[in-house]
């Protein structure tokens, strides 16, 4: 479905010129959930902003990026930013900030909509309660009608993945969706990541968090510097490290978790 | 939100009352004596210390300070601002309202300068940020800045006027001509500073992450920045913009001497040079009200149009 080959991206600052994604190649088949995992620097990110066209002529980006046989890094703008929402669209990391505080909610979802289909405005409206009836948002008129900054973050999270799945893009992008979110609202936002999975939709999630990737992994690629380091089931990237910074991860996660453990005990 | 602004409403009382005192202090505290100058003004050629005694009695003078203060200020809530030294036939009132026309006709076309070229040339600043467009405009911005306004109103009458003569010097008496001159020198001191405003605004804006979240939706460029960025930077920009407009009227007070324009400025200009107190008083007064008003409407526009703010008050 994606498939992306040798693909590099470098900032050019003022003084100097940064290497940040350095030769990747991946590729991600139809209702695959693949998981980029790394810390934070490690590329993970901009490789999805650059192949989604999200960065600024400050970066030069090479390599390829076939979507369905078509290479998206060569299109023009205006038809690349008709394929972002519709056909590869991305739940980014901090729900609160991510909606313009001056329009209402369904002005939002609306204006997304009107932007790529022809759907009259009595269409969008009904669509729109439906989407968030299954995102399970209770009464959702009066959502529509409330400012984002009324909304909790699970709610906006929800509403985001909404927007985005109204469309039925062939790919959904997740950059670490669950990061800004407090536990309870984490626990259900990865619910509906797993009933989207459920359902086979082909996903790419981000993530430094190996709990999350744990739950929802099809095949896990690990990054480190801008560079892949380990491919695998998770199973194996877990149990079978081939490459040491993975290994550093695994173990630093298994520590964390038996630190936890006995500090779960002395509770007990 | 009517609690907020009563309360708003309110908390101006105390500010104007502070402004009103601090100015009949400071006008007081000019080292010159009423009685002498309005006795002068009235061609009193032998003044003596009786008949000064008998001019302060009747100016009430000898009042303690805060009595005089009062009675002061009883008056000018009756719009009663007492009677100019210089002309004893005129009202200070009268004086005010005969000068007004002209500075809200100046002030009213800065304005209007101001927003029509400050609000396209910083929205295409910073939407072609580093292109030739914009460096252009910053080395304006830097120009425009570095000049004073009655320097650029000399050159502009210099080279318009004089040398191209095309619009008058001075004066008002060619109708809407003679204030395109006076409007624009007025107007670029502010122009550079809402352009830099404006850049730097949409600029931050820019960076937020609803409009990553907008990119990522595949909105129009036209659209994010227009209905997203444009309006979200007006909204940061909105209190300056309203307090511009008494600064404007406030400083047409150069402009229009350089100009001979005979609004407020020039007025204010005449009373210190004539030592015409009750003049100079009103004017700081009828300035410093104006700050306060614009200041408190635009707070609570602000607050009206924001839905954040909106809904907590």
């Amino acid at each position: 479905m994606l498939e992306v080959n040798n693909l590099n991206v470098t900032y050019n600052g003022k003084r100097k010129i940064n290497h940040i994604v350095r030769d990747i190649s991946f590729s991600i088949k139809e209702g695959e959930c693949v998981v980029i995992l790394g810390e934070s620097g490690s590329g993970k990110s901009m490789t999805m902003k650059a192949i989604l066209g999200l960065l600024d002529n400050s970066f030069t980006i090479t390599g390829k990026a076939l979507l369905n046989e078509q290479n998206i890094l060569e299109m023009d703008k205006e038809n690349l930013r008709k394929l972002r929402g519709k056909d590869i669209t991305m739940i980014l990391q901090n729900p609160m900030t991510c909606f313009d505080t001056l329009y209402r909610v369904g002005y939002q979802m609306k204006e997304t909509l009107k932007t790529h289909t022809n759907w009259n405005n009595l269409e969008i409206h009904q669509k729109s309660i439906d989407m968030l009836n299954i995102m399970q948002i209770k009464s959702p008129e009066e959502v529509l009608k409330k400012y984002p900054h009324q909304l909790s973050g699970g709610m906006l999270q929800r509403i985001m993945i909404g927007i985005a799945l109204m469309l039925n893009p062939k790919i959904l992008v997740t950059d670490e969706p669950t990061t800004a979110i407090d536990a309870i609202t984490k626990f259900e936002v990865m619910k509906e990541f797993q009933r989207l999975k459920d359902n086979h939709t082909t996903m790419l999630f981000i993530t430094h968090d190996l709990g999350v990737a744990s739950l929802i992994a099809d095949r896990v690629i690990v990054m480190n510097k801008g560079k892949i380091v380990d491919e695998g089931t998770f199973a194996q990237i877990i149990s079978n490290p081939k490459d040491n910074y993975t290994r550093l991860l695994v173990e630093k996660r298994i520590a964390v978790m038996n630190k936890f453990k006995t500090s779960m005990e002395v509770v007990e | 939100m009517i609690k907020y602004i009563t309360k708003r409403l309110l908390t101006a009382i105390p500010l104007l009352l502070t402004i009103s005192f601090v100015c009949f202090v400071f006008i007081n505290a000019i080292p010159s004596d009423p009685a002498e100058v309005a006795l002068r003004v009235n061609q009193v050629t032998v003044i003596s210390e009786e008949l000064l005694e008998q001019t302060r009695e009747e100016m009430g003078l000898n009042d303690p300070y805060l009595i005089r203060y009062f009675n002061w200020l009883i008056d000018c809530l009756r719009l009663d601002f007492g009677i100019s030294y210089v002309n004893p036939q005129r009202t200070v009132l009268s004086e005010m309202i005969r000068g007004l026309p002209n500075t809200l006709q100046l002030a009213c076309w800065s304005l209007v300068l101001v927003v029509v070229i400050s609000l396209p040339v910083g929205f295409f600043c910073a939407v072609y940020k580093d292109s030739l467009f914009d460096k252009i405009m910053r080395t304006f911005i830097f120009m425009t800045t570095a000049m004073p306004a009655y320097w650029v109103g000399l050159l502009l009458m210099w080279i318009v006027s004089i040398k191209l003569d095309l619009l008058p010097t001075s004066g008002m008496s060619d109708g809407y001509k003679s204030l395109i001159l006076p409007s624009i020198t007025v107007a670029l001191t502010y122009v550079s500073t809402f352009i830099r405003l404006i850049r730097t605004n949409m600029l931050e804006n820019m960076k937020q992450d609803y409009v990553l979240y907008a990119n990522v939706r595949g909105l129009k460029q036209s659209s994010i920045l227009a209905k997203h960025v444009l309006r979200n930077s007006l909204h940061t920009c909105i209190v300056a913009i309203g307090m511009s407009v008494p600064q404007l009227i406030a400083g047409t007070i150069v402009v229009e001497n350089v100009f001979a324009i005979p609004g407020l400025g020039t007025l204010c200009i005449e009373a210190i040079f004539n030592r015409d107190f009750p003049i100079i008083q009103t004017y700081v007064l009828f300035i410093g009200i104006l700050f306060v008003s614009f200041n408190l409407l635009f707070d609570i526009i602000q607050t009206v149009i924001d839905p954040k703010l909106r809904k907590e008050f």
